[in-house]
C-alpha cells in the first residue's frame, strides 16, 4: 500500500493522505447508499403487498353466497384507482378459470374480457394487459354456503414501486455525492491543518535559503522536532567548518608569510645578480601559497549555507579603504548602487571579488573608479569601470586567461582577477571585459541576486 | 622622526628595525600587544608599523583603544592577513595604509615617509623654507641647491623642524621625536645638535625662544 502510494503520489504528502481517506470513504458511501436502495426496494415491497392483502381482505370480507348460491359483493374497494380502466390495479374473484367479479379497471367481465390474470397462490410479478409488469396476490378461499373454492386475486403495478424507487435512487445518489464532497473537502482542510508545521518548515528553509534567516524556529511538533534540530546543527556545523578554515588559513598565512618576508629581505640585501634567482623562488612559492589559502578562505554557494549580503555596505567599505590605501593618487572612487540590493551568497566572498576588480580598477585609473550595481532579473550585475588605458578587445580573452597578466608592471593583476574568476565561478555567475565610456576598462560581473 | 614598530616575528622586526633607521628615523620596537599598547599611549611617535596577529592583545584592538583614546598618530598595518574583509576592518578601525605580506622593504618606507609628510600637513615630497629644501623621499637636505651632508640624528631633527616650520618647536617634543626609548634624557645634548645645524644651514635659520624651544623659520 505504501508502496503503490509512494509510486502514485512521489511528489505531495496532501494528495498522498487525500488518496488514503478516499480509498476508505468511497467504498464506504457506496455500499452505504446502494444498501440504503436496497432496504427502500423491500420496504416498498413490503407496503405494495400489505396494501394487496389488505385489499383481499376486503374483497373476502364482502363476499357473501346468496341462498341461490350465487357469489354476491355486499360493497368493493372505495379505492378509485380499481375504477379506473388499465390502471394496473386490478382485483379478480374465480371460481376455477370463470371470472365471477372484478374491477372495473379490468373491463367487464364476460367473453373476451381479461383472462384470470393468476392461478398461482401467493405473490408472484407476471406481465398483464398491455405487457405491463404486475405485482400479482392470488389464494384460494372457500366461503361458508359455497361448493367450489374461489380465487381472490389482487393485482399492483409495478413500475409504481420503481418509479418510487427511482426517485429514491435520485435522492440517495445526490446525498451521498455531497456527503462524499463534504467529507473530503473536510479531509482536505484538516490534512492543511494537520501538515501546516511542514508548510511552516518550507517557508522556513526558504527564507535561509535567501538569507533573510539564519535558523530554522524553534515550536515545531515532536514528530517533526528531530529532524529541525538535526537542520539547525547542520547550518551551525557549516558555518563551524567555514570559520575555521578561515582561522586556520589565517594562522598558517601568518606563519608563512613572516618567514617569507625575512627570506625576501635578506635575498634583496643579496644584491641583484646573487639574489634574483632566488627570488623568483620566493615569489613563485608566495604566489602559490596566497592562491591555496585564498581558496581555502572562500566559502562559495554551498558552504555559504545561501547567505544574503548587503551589496551597498560592502561597496561603500570598499570605496573608503581604497581611498586611503590610494590616497597619495587622489582618486575620485564612487559607489553608486542600488538600495536594498542583495547577492546570495558570503559576504566575504563578495568582497574579495569586488575588492581586487575596484583594486585593479585604481591600478589603473586616471582619476576616477566607479562601482555601480543593479538588478537584472535573478542576477545582480556589478560593474567597475576605471577611466585608465583599457583593454583592447582582442587581448581581454589573455587576460581572462588563467594567471597571465597582461602587463608585468602592475603587481598583482593577474592573481587577482584569477581569484575573482574562480569565486564567480564557484557561484555561476559571469565575468566579463568591455570598454567603459571613459575609454577605461569595464568588468562587470554577475552573481545570483536574494 | 621616530617610529614605534610593532611585530611579533623577531627576525622580521630585526630586519624592519635596521631598514627604518637607516632610512634615518629613531625606532623603538614592541613585540607584544600589552607592551605595544603601552608604549604607543605613552610615547609620543610620528608613525607606528602595526602587525595584527600579536600575542596577548590583537592588533586591530590595539589601533581601537589608541583611537578611543585620541591618538591620532598614523599608523601602518603590515600583516599577513590579506583579505579585503579584513583590509577594510583595519581600515575602518582607523589605520592609515595597509600592506600585506610578504612586502617590499622600498614599499614600507615610501608609504611610512607618506604618512608622516601627510600627518604634517605637507602633501608633496618636497618641502622648501627658504633657501632650504628637504627631499624626504631621498632623505637629503639641500641649501641653495648644494646637499648638505649630515648624520641620521642631525637630518630628523632638520626634517623635523622643517616640516613644522614657523611652529615653536620645545625641547622635549625634539628629544620625543628624533630619539628613541633607549636615550637617557639631557636636554643639553639638544643644544649641542642644535648649534650643529647652525653652522650647516645658516646661523639665522633656528631662532631659540627662550623658556619654549626652537623656530625655524626662513
Amino acid at each position: 500500500m505504501n508502496r503503490l502510494f509512494g509510486a502514485l503520489f512521489p511528489h505531495s504528502l496532501k494528495l498522498r493522505l487525500m488518496a488514503a481517506a478516499a480509498v476508505w470513504a468511497v467504498p464506504v458511501l457506496v455500499l452505504a447508499g446502494l444498501l440504503l436502495y436496497w432496504s427502500f426496494l423491500s420496504h416498498l415491497e413490503r407496503q405494495i403487498d400489505e396494501d394487496l392483502e389488505a385489499y383481499q381482505r376486503e374483497l373476502l370480507a364482502a363476499a357473501q353466497i346468496d341462498a341461490d348460491g350465487m357469489l354476491r359483493l355486499t360493497y368493493t374497494p372505495a379505492d378509485p384507482r380499481f375504477s379506473r380502466t388499465f390502471s394496473g390495479w386490478y382485483w379478480q374473484i374465480a371460481a376455477g378459470a370463470e371470472i365471477l367479479h372484478q374491477s372495473r379497471s379490468a373491463g367487464p367481465s364476460g367473453p373476451g374480457s381479461l383472462p384470470l390474470l393468476s392461478t398461482t397462490p401467493g405473490i408472484v410479478e407476471l406481465a398483464g394487459p398491455g405487457g405491463r409488469e404486475l405485482r400479482i396476490l392470488a389464494s384460494e378461499a372457500s366461503l361458508p354456503g359455497g361448493t367450489e373454492p374461489l380465487t381472490v386475486l389482487v393485482a399492483a403495478p409495478c413500475d409504481e414501486i420503481d418509479a418510487a424507487l427511482h426517485q429514491f435512487g435520485l435522492h440517495v445518489l445526490a446525498t451521498f455525492a455531497i456527503l462524499g464532497v463534504v467529507f473530503l473537502m473536510t479531509v482536505y482542510f484538516q490534512v492543511g491543518f494537520g501538515l501546516r508545521p511542514l508548510a511552516d518548515l518550507r517557508r522556513e528553509i526558504g527564507a535561509i535559503r535567501s538569507g533573510r534567516r539564519e535558523h530554522l524556529g524553534e515550536r515545531y511538533p515532536g514528530e517533526i522536532a528531530p529532524v529541525v534540530e538535526e537542520v539547525n546543527a547542520l547550518i551551525d556545523h557549516n558555518r563551524q567548518l567555514l570559520d575555521r578554515a578561515r582561522h586556520e588559513a589565517s594562522n598558517l598565512a601568518h606563519a608563512i608569510k613572516n618567514p617569507l618576508s625575512v627570506l625576501t629581505h635578506e635575498i634583496a640585501a643579496l644584491g641583484e645578480k646573487k639574489g634574483a634567482p632566488m627570488a623568483h623562488q620566493v615569489q613563485t612559492i608566495t604566489a602559490q601559497v596566497e592562491r591555496i589559502l585564498k581558496r581555502i578562505r572562500t566559502a562559495g554557494p554551498s558552504r555559504a549555507g545561501h547567505a544574503r549580503s548587503e551589496i551597498a555596505p560592502i561597496c561603500h567599505d570598499l570605496a573608503y579603504s581604497l581611498g586611503i590605501i590610494y590616497r597619495e593618487r587622489n582618486l575620485a572612487i564612487t559607489a553608486a548602487i542600488e538600495p536594498d540590493l542583495a547577492f546570495a551568497g558570503d559576504a566575504e566572498d563578495l568582497a574579495e571579488m569586488l575588492g581586487n576588480l575596484a583594486d585593479n580598477a585604481c591600478k589603473w585609473a586616471r582619476s576616477a573608479v566607479t562601482m555601480t550595481a543593479r538588478r537584472e532579473g535573478d542576477v545582480v550585475r556589478v560593474a567597475v569601470e576605471d577611466d585608465g588605458p583599457g583593454i583592447a578587445a582582442a587581448a581581454r580573452e589573455a587576460v581572462l586567461g588563467r594567471g597571465r597578466r597582461l602587463d608585468e608592471r602592475v603587481p598583482g593583476s593577474g592573481l587577482g582577477l584569477d581569484i575573482v574568476r574562480e569565486i564567480v565561478t564557484l557561484y555561476r555567475g559571469r565575468l566579463a571585459l568591455a570598454d567603459a565610456a571613459s575609454g577605461g576598462l569595464r568588468v562587470e560581473l554577475d552573481l545570483p541576486a536574494a | 622622526m621616530r617610529l614605534l614598530i610593532v611585530e611579533d616575528d623577531p627576525e622580521l622586526q630585526r630586519q624592519l628595525s635596521a631598514a627604518v633607521r637607516g632610512a634615518g628615523y629613531a625606532v623603538d620596537t614592541a613585540s607584544d600587544g600589552e607592551d605595544a599598547h603601552h608604549i604607543g599611549a605613552t610615547e609620543s611617535y610620528d608613525a607606528v608599523i602595526l602587525d595584527l596577529g600579536l600575542p596577548r592583545i590583537d592588533g586591530l584592538s590595539i589601533l581601537e583603544r589608541w583611537r578611543k583614546e585620541g591618538n591620532t598618530t598614523p599608523v601602518l598595518i603590515l600583516t599577513a592577513r590579506d583579505s579585503w574583509t579584513e583590509k577594510v576592518r583595519g581600515l575602518r578601525c582607523g589605520a592609515d595604509d595597509y600592506v600585506t605580506k610578504p612586502f617590499q622593504m622600498e614599499e614600507i618606507l615610501a608609504r611610512i615617509e607618506a604618512l608622516i609628510r601627510r600627518a604634517k600637513g605637507i602633501s608633496t615630497p618636497i618641502v622648501t623654507v627658504g633657501a632650504l629644501t628637504l627631499d624626504t623621499a631621498q632623505n637629503a637636505v639641500f641649501r641653495d641647491g648644494q646637499p648638505v651632508p649630515m648624520t641620521p640624528l642631525e637630518y630628523r631633527l632638520t626634517a623635523y623642524l622643517m616640516m613644522r616650520r614657523g611652529a615653536v618647536v620645545s625641547k622635549t617634543e625634539i628629544t620625543e621625536h628624533i630619539y628613541d626609548q633607549s636615550f637617557d634624557l639631557d636636554s643639553n645634548v639638544v643644544e649641542v645638535l642644535i648649534n650643529r645645524l647652525r653652522k650647516k644651514l645658516g646661523r639665522d635659520v633656528i631662532t631659540t625662544r627662550r623658556g619654549q624651544g626652537y623656530v625655524l623659520t626662513p
